[in-house]
């Protein structure tokens, strides 16, 4: 398949610099701002609340209020960590091994400087490769057969549940919950009830929309209120020049390459995301070394006794920051070629785009070409604005981090309620989101991570369908999935996930 | 105790219900492909067995420290306020619910000045209200007065 043409793309960015257009993704930049900078709540967060706004909006509309928050809040995670050593999420945990350091030794200017500019770079790179592969990837995707879509789901399951988290039970046991959930209602193969309890709500399945609110947004929320996160006082700072940022990128241009491709790689595979991403490339750039052994996402430890090195604390903050960003344009790329979420808001972005009557997969480039063009207009005006309003609030960034979580959390148990209704305008799902927000909180507490769950939510029916009609395809012989090519290195690239992470997490046990 | 240890047999008899739960989903003759039951099936013994590894093999979270975290009271108080708005959500005006949510929540996040706990989640509502019922077309239950 050929590449988008330059004309509608050129039409495409028309289209998106209409200023009504360009409000709205001001206001998503805004919005990603808040919801990455204060903690706790991420851009998966803020783009789960978001979503059911776009009920009413047109496509444009919608994505620029979507992607710009999707943008802007894989980055603004950056200013907590750099600030208070408490990351926004969990892909800014590295950023905050270095950029806490920069700021306690009165460079937060520098570090924040650095993080907005290597995000917008991040951002860029991923843009080219989703403008240049993500054509050609779904004329590939078109030779997929449910074999190859069963081989993908499972992979995307697997991958992230071997990522997230410290335990890979936990990890398998949270997808497995999630794509539990994913079946309930009716069969969509035979056409059977399954686990409904009755009630007549739950015939169509577990609603998307409202599972994703409760699982990153209200079990989020419950457990902010019950941590009491305090900011420790910085030293004076000193300002940093836009120049000298430069001239720290020119020396960097090679690291923030890698890094890049790093984050866009990470970002392509289904399922992952941005925490993987940003440690992989911080612990290419040698900055972590003296790190190593806090090379585990999660929240970052106090500052190292060490004294900064100030060249290595920059790498550190241009690679984690560079590779987390980059992901955004990676991890749509088999959403839009395969209908298979890259990570977690692009899982929530699914929902979005089935609100616009488009369902994401090979098709969704060959028949909406002028749509795929306005999604890659619109990254990219993002990833300009974020670089704009970055750098020249970047002084005001640290009051974001001023709103009193009394006020914060309040606010956000509206959006959610708001939010659950708004999709279906059904009450039912309100209440669903509560009950499977205050049940997801608790897994949390037990060290389950949420993002195997959703995923299992998404790919679990994805999964199941394309299993079952595999078999029906092909006489219910189940070696159609090592004797077809693609499916084959899927199933293997799978055990070779499983094997490493046990591998890796067996040596883990055997140093500590 | 250990909390993994905990949730490790938590699972395996969640599994053991979804497992039986899942037998009692209709079977329909002449299916050109595996049952219903199959994937609910699978999917238990992959809870089952992650239950089992875990209960077997914890990490070194400690029970009681974990339950101190579930059911820090404002998070358990925080959790009944919102079952509540949600559950009241089709009966009660959203904007007197909203108030009552945000003002409530306020008081229990620690809020104790009378003019934030008043204005604060007035604002909320009438901005949230104005924004979903006028900017989006959603029609939000109200009592009609």
């Amino acid at each position: 398949m050929d590449l988008v043409a330059p004309a509608t793309l050129a039409a495409a960015l028309v289209a998106v610099l209409d200023p009504a257009i360009l409000l709205w993704i001001l206001a998503g930049v805004a919005a990603g701002l808040v919801f990455g900078a204060s903690p706790g709540l991420t851009a998966t967060t803020g783009v789960a609340l978001a979503t059911p706004l776009t009920f009413g909006t047109g496509f444009e509309q919608a994505m620029a209020l979507l992607l710009g928050l999707y943008c802007a809040g894989y980055f603004a995670g950056s200013v907590p960590a750099i600030l208070i050593n408490t990351p926004g999420a969990p892909g800014n945990a590295a950023t905050a091994l270095d950029g806490h350091r920069l700021a306690r030794a009165g460079r937060a200017d520098l570090a924040l400087g650095l993080a907005i500019v290597a995000s917008t770079l991040g951002g860029l790179l991923s843009l080219l490769v989703l403008t240049l592969a993500a054509p050609g990837l779904a004329g590939f995707a078109l030779e997929f057969t449910s074999v190859e879509y069963f081989s993908l789901g499972l992979f995307g399951v697997v991958c992230v549940a071997t990522v997230s988290g410290r335990s890979l039970a936990k990890g398998i046991a949270g997808a497995a919950i999630g794509m539990l959930l994913g079946a309930v209602g009716i069969d969509e193969v035979g056409g059977t009830t399954r686990f409904t309890l009755g009630l007549s709500e739950l015939q169509g399945g577990i609603p998307l929309i409202p599972a994703l609110i409760a699982f990153f947004a209200v079990a989020e929320l419950l457990s902010q209120a019950a941590n009491r996160a305090g900011a420790a006082a910085l030293p004076p700072q000193q300002p940093q020049s836009l120049r000298g940022l430069g001239g720290h990128f020119v020396r960097n241009k090679w690291l923030v390459l890698k890094s890049a491709l790093i984050g866009t790689f990470v970002g392509v595979l289904p399922g992952t995301g941005p925490t993987i991403a940003a440690w992989l490339a911080y612990g290419q750039s040698g900055a972590g070394e003296r790190s190593a052994a806090r090379a585990e996402p999660g929240p970052a430890p106090h500052p190292a006794q060490s004294p900064l090195s100030e060249p290595q604390a920059v790498r550190g903050v241009i690679a984690s920051e560079t590779a987390n960003n980059a992901v955004t344009g990676g991890a749509l790329v088999p959403l839009l070629t395969l209908g298979i979420p890259g990570d977690t808001v692009t899982a929530v972005l699914i929902g979005a785009l089935l609100i616009q009557g488009i369902d994401p997969g090979p098709f969704f480039i060959i028949e909406h070409a002028d749509l795929f063009a306005r999604i890659l207009a619109i990254l990219l005006v993002s990833a300009l604005l974020i670089l704009v309003i970055g750098l020249l609030a970047r002084g005001y960034l640290p009051r974001i981090l001023a709103i009193p979580p009394r006020i914060l959390l309040p606010v956000v148990g509206v959006l959610c309620v708001t939010g659950a209704f708004a999709i279906n305008n059904a009450p039912f799902d309100v209440g669903l989101a509560a009950v499977l927000g205050i049940g997801g909180y608790a897994l949390a507490r037990f060290g389950f991570a949420m993002a195997p769950l959703v995923l299992g939510v998404v790919l679990g029916p994805i999964v199941e369908v394309n299993l079952r009609n595999a078999l029906a395809a092909n006489d219910m012989d189940p070696s159609v999935f090592v004797t077809r090519p693609i499916s084959a290195v899927l199933l293997g690239a799978l055990v070779l996930t499983l094997g490493f992470s046990l591998l890796r997490r067996r040596r883990r046990a055997a140093d500590s | 105790m250990n909390a993994d240890r905990v949730a490790g047999a938590t699972l395996c008899v969640a599994a053991l219900g979804v497992a039986l739960a899942a037998a009692t989903i209709e079977v329909l003759p002449g299916l050109p492909t595996l049952s219903a039951r199959f994937f609910p099936w699978l999917l238990a013994a992959v809870l089952g067995a992650s239950g089992l590894t875990l209960a077997l093999r914890p990490g070194d979270g400690d029970l009681r420290e974990t339950l101190s975290r579930l059911f820090a009271a404002r998070a358990v108080a925080l959790a009944a306020l919102l079952l509540l708005y949600a559950l009241s959500f089709r009966h009660v005006d959203f904007r007197i619910g909203t108030w009552a949510f945000v003002a409530s929540s306020m008081w229990v996040l620690g809020s104790r000045r009378a003019t934030e706990l008043l204005l604060v989640p007035a604002l909320v509502a009438a901005v949230v209200y104005t924004t979903f019922r006028y900017g989006f077309s959603v029609l939000l239950p109200v009592w009609t007065w």
